[in-house]
């Protein structure tokens, strides 16, 4: 028995000593995790060609590049029929009046009651500055004829005339009724010939009712009006032509919010024309401005007036190029010019055909090469963010953005960045100021730029809870002129180190 | 009364109140109890001092835990009270070897007879089995308590690798011991086995590898389990595992297998002798109702690369939309867990082994009331080969009081003090015992923690050798 009582009082001083520790095992109260450690993650990659930074600027489609990769803006002015020839075919619209008078036979007899015919003829001319028509296929006209007379109503007329021609060959010869003293006939699809330019003879044979004019004299007056007369293509002779061109364009290089001066070196610009006349032009360019908003105006091309020949043909080609020099806003720009297109320009006096789909059309290229030096262009850019909703904060104990580049572009970066809070309109922590990004590639090499944004504790919650992030870039070129080309990129890494220390609470939701 | 009838009247007692008996697989002071009839379990050879013995239910109640690393004082900080009240981590994770072990068996024996007949003793056992077998690395802990800052470049990866198998079944085993020499004992069982349930990994393998210039992470994952379950169990039309009406008691006998113990005893004199042992040496062959798990990378799109999932970053676009857009960030989020969704599929019969454990012991008896053993037992688990090494005394005293005490080493566990006392009531023999005595007032912080108690009925005893022969 004894063996035994010492062996319980063994057992109940154990299950004493342990039941003192209970409360060391009662994991009821545990509310916690303490967290505490570094995480490293990858935020973003990218890698950005030259070609991608153009479509993030919305410009690709205004690039261009050679198989060894130079750039360059491209730019066209097409100017389609600058000179038409119907603009020459047409005429103006004319009219004439004519008088004709005879003796009354019947003045002391009573009329006879019969019709009168009057016959006469006339020259109509019409008239251009320009053209002298001596055979020429009408496209459009109408001739419109008024009649008073004092013999009576003319009731039909009779039309001839040996200088218009149908379709057969055959002279002109129209017989139609007349009403009210009116009428009227279209010249469509008739052919001209004449000797004389621009003038055809019209003969008339007007019947005139019997109204019994007892007047010593008769007479009949005609009023003829010709409208809307052109033709569709005529032979005959081309005086000095001219008409005036102006171009007021505004252009584009990059956005809005990229602001600075571009020295643009080598920029080319070159006209093609087609001139489908039979006969030699001349394009005169007497002003060529390029404005820069703020600045003055300079002109783009010098010496003026520029004179470039532009002979006939079918086909467009180059009749000018030129490589000039200048300045230029990064965000674009305003080209105005004015010209003259002269038609004949040698006034040559030779028998040519002329139609009226002849014309003149022209194209201006302008390219600006990717070659340039900057000085603080500045890039402004906003991204939207929305972290308030993040639990994140409260553990974060420092939060480093690692960002590394690996550029080949010849540009200089520097960078600010600026949490903003818009609901309160202030910047609510400044996070990168004036820092070198990317350096430039100067030898073709890739310069590799590291980066570190420290975000600490007390910057976390204010960053997290902007709404905004605001970026200030600032590229330059050190005075060089560079050269950009397609196969230059920037690498991109951003990453993130994020210190925490906290205890993340079971109860907290 | 006589002896007898009190025998049965406590058998009629046991049986009526006791719940079940669990039996540990791991070095235990039982082992060396050379009057615990129990002892045979590890050695089948035994020639028990007794002419028959029985126990219901409560035979053995006690609980195994090999836990090489995994410390409860280490994963809390405490207030000022002396209560847990935070997780730390970090601190879980620095206390952490680079592979850890967790175990746990119990065994639960319905019916127990030993019977000696004219050359031998049968045995007859019926009872089930419960066995948990963890391994961990420190990965997940490590990279938990650091995040992955301290896991950067191709070569320091943070590696997560686990396996498990847990396994439950019945055992039915009938035994039969012989002396076929005055120096030579066998011994063996026969087991019939039928597993419940079995989840085993095949594969538990996760590693993240963080670039060390652009901190890109790369996650390998390749995770599969195969598992059994009793038919309450489903794959539903999600293809996630459900519970589905009620359990079945035909599904305990649905998963048959067999297993055997052997072990042989040579005794070279009277003080000296040595045993070599075989122990559950067989399969369990899961028929019906198995599902697989798998976990590889899905590929859900821009993360997945060659069969892992590799975050870089995202362009910039998307990363605006996801610092902006609040719905754009949720279904980002919900796009990348894609990648990591597990499919559940039901797959075809398979085979798991037992925990086959390898014995060699050395007794040397002072007299027949203290002996003095030296045992090398490996235990061959899932997770890999588990050796120890026990240093024992076991002694009687005062006609009933047996007492046994252990040093036990292991990988990672040095400090098993053991201590096992057995005390003999009528024809009752209740014994206590655990393999490690600090172990008991603190198991959750110790490597190794057994506890066995019993209650053993010796219906008949003719012989009683550990008590000293009467003098007249």
């Amino acid at each position: 028995m004894k063996t035994s009582k010492i062996l319980l009082a063994s057992l109940a001083l154990a299950l004493l000593f342990v039941s003192c520790k209970k409360e060391h095992y009662n994991v009821g109260n545990v509310h916690g995790v303490v967290a505490e450690g570094e995480l490293l993650l990858p935020v973003a990659s990218q890698t950005f060609t030259v070609l991608d930074m153009m479509e993030r600027f919305e410009v690709a489609d205004q690039v261009n590049w050679s198989e060894d990769g130079d750039m360059w803006f491209s730019f066209f002015y097409d100017s389609i029929a600058v000179l038409n020839g119907s603009e020459l075919l047409k005429f103006h619209d004319f009219s004439f009046d004519g008088h004709y008078t005879y003796e009354n036979p019947y003045t002391t007899t009573p009329t006879p009651y019969v019709d009168t015919v009057v016959s006469f003829e006339h020259e109509i001319t019409f008239e251009s500055d320009d053209v002298h028509v001596l055979r020429a296929q009408m496209k459009t006209g109408r001739l419109n004829f008024t009649v008073e007379s004092n013999v009576g109503n003319v009731q039909h007329v009779m039309l001839r005339s040996a200088n218009i021609k149908d379709a057969m060959g055959h002279d002109f010869e129209l017989g139609l009724p007349v009403h009210d003293n009116m009428f009227s006939f279209a010249l469509d699809d008739f052919l001209l010939v004449t000797d004389v330019p621009n003038t055809l003879n019209l003969g008339f044979e007007l019947t005139i009712n019997a109204l019994g004019a007892t007047a010593p004299e008769l007479y009949v007056d005609v009023k003829v009006t010709g409208e809307e007369l052109a033709f569709r293509e005529m032979h005959g002779y081309v005086d000095v032509y001219t008409t005036r061109n102006r171009v007021d364009s505004v252009f584009t290089l990059f956005p809005d919010n990229l602001t600075g001066m571009l020295g643009v070196e080598g920029a080319r610009i070159s006209v093609k024309e087609r001139n489908s006349f039979t006969l030699p032009a001349k394009l005169i360019v007497d002003t060529a401005l390029l404005f820069n908003e703020g600045m003055e105006p300079v002109s783009i091309l010098d010496p003026l007036p520029l004179t470039i020949d532009m002979p006939p043909q079918l086909h467009f080609s180059e009749v000018f190029n030129r490589r000039v020099n200048g300045t230029v806003n990064v965000a674009g720009g305003r080209a105005f010019s004015t010209s003259s297109f002269i038609v004949n320009p040698e006034g040559f006096s030779e028998l040519v055909t002329l139609v009226d789909t002849s014309r003149i059309d022209t194209r201006v290229d302008v390219e600006i090469p990717f070659s340039f030096t900057m000085d603080d262009i500045v890039y402004l850019d906003t991204t939207n963010m929305e972290l308030a909703n993040l639990e994140l904060p409260d553990m974060i104990e420092e939060l480093t953005l690692e960002l590394t580049i690996v550029s080949t572009l010849p540009l200089n970066l520097k960078a600010s960045f600026y949490a903003y809070d818009s609901e309160n309109d202030r910047v609510t922590d400044t996070l990168l100021m004036d820092a070198v990004i990317t350096r430039a590639s100067l030898n073709g090499r890739p310069e590799t730029t590291n980066v570190s944004l420290v975000v600490d504790e007390s910057s976390v919650e204010e960053v997290m809870h902007s709404d905004h992030i605001i970026m200030a870039y600032l590229l330059d070129t050190d005075d060089r002129n560079v050269q950009l080309n397609v196969n230059q990129k920037v690498d991109m890494y951003l990453k993130v180190r994020v210190k925490y220390n906290d205890c993340i609470d079971f109860n907290e939701n | 009364m006589t002896m007898n009838k009190l025998s049965r009247i406590l058998a009629v007692i046991a049986l009526a109140s006791v719940i079940g008996t669990t039996d540990a697989q791991n070095v235990s002071p039982v082992d060396f109890m050379r009057y615990n009839p129990y002892q045979m379990n590890t050695n089948p050879a035994t020639d028990l001092p007794y002419e028959s013995v029985m126990s219901l239910l409560i035979g053995n109640i006690g609980l195994d835990v090999q836990n090489t690393t995994l410390r409860y004082d280490n994963l809390f900080e405490f207030d000022e009270q002396g209560r847990p009240s935070l997780i730390n981590l970090r601190q879980f994770a620095d206390s952490m070897k680079k592979n850890n072990y967790l175990s746990a068996d119990t065994q639960v024996d319905f019916f127990t007879l030993f019977r000696r007949t004219r050359h031998g003793r049968i045995t007859i056992n019926w009872g089930v089995k419960a066995q948990t077998d963890v391994r961990c690395n420190d990965g997940l802990f490590k990279l938990l308590g650091y995040g992955n800052g301290a896991f950067v470049g191709e070569g320091n990866p943070a590696m997560v690798d686990v396996s498990f198998n847990m396994t439950g079944y019945q055992e039915l085993a009938v035994g039969y011991q012989i002396n076929v020499t005055d120096k030579l004992s066998l011994g063996g069982k026969a087991k019939l086995l039928f597993g419940v349930a079995n989840v085993k990994t095949k594969a538990g393998d996760i590693q993240l590898i963080t670039d060390a210039d652009s901190y890109a992470l790369r996650l390998k994952e390749h995770i599969a389990l195969r598992s059994s379950f009793p038919s309450v169990f489903y794959i539903n039309d999600a293809g996630n595992l459900a519970t589905r009406g009620k359990f079945n008691i035909g599904d305990l006998f649905q998963n048959p297998g067999f297993g055997i113990d052997f072990a042989a005893e040579y005794r070279f004199n009277e003080q000296w002798s040595a045993v070599a042992a075989v122990r559950d040496l067989g399969f369990i062959h899961w028929r019906l109702n198995n599902f697989s798990m798998t976990g590889d990378i899905n590929d859900a799109g821009q993360f997945y690369d060659n069969g892992d999932f590799l975050y870089d970053g995202v362009d910039v676009d998307q990363m605006q939309l996801i610092l902006s857009d609040k719905d754009y960030r949720e279904q980002f989020m919900d796009t990348l867990k894609q990648y990591f969704q597990v499919e559940f599929d039901q797959m075809g019969k398979y085979n798991t082994m037992l925990n086959t454990n390898l014995m060699f012991r050395t007794n040397y008896d002072l007299n027949p009331c203290n002996r003095f053993s030296a045992q090398v037992q490996g235990r061959f688990l899932g997770s890999g080969f588990r050796p120890a090494l026990t240093l024992a005394y076991c002694g009687s005293f005062w006609n009933n009081l047996n007492v046994c005490a252990t040093y036990t080493i292991m990988p990672h566990s040095y400090d098993n003090i053991g201590l096992g006392l057995s005390w003999m009531i009528a024809t009752c023999n209740i014994y206590l015992t655990t393999n490690n005595l600090l172990g008991c007032f603190k198991p959750l912080n110790a490597s190794s923690f057994n506890a066995q108690v019993g209650i053993v009925f010796n219906l008949w005893m003719p012989e009683r050798r550990y008590v000293k022969p009467a003098k007249n």
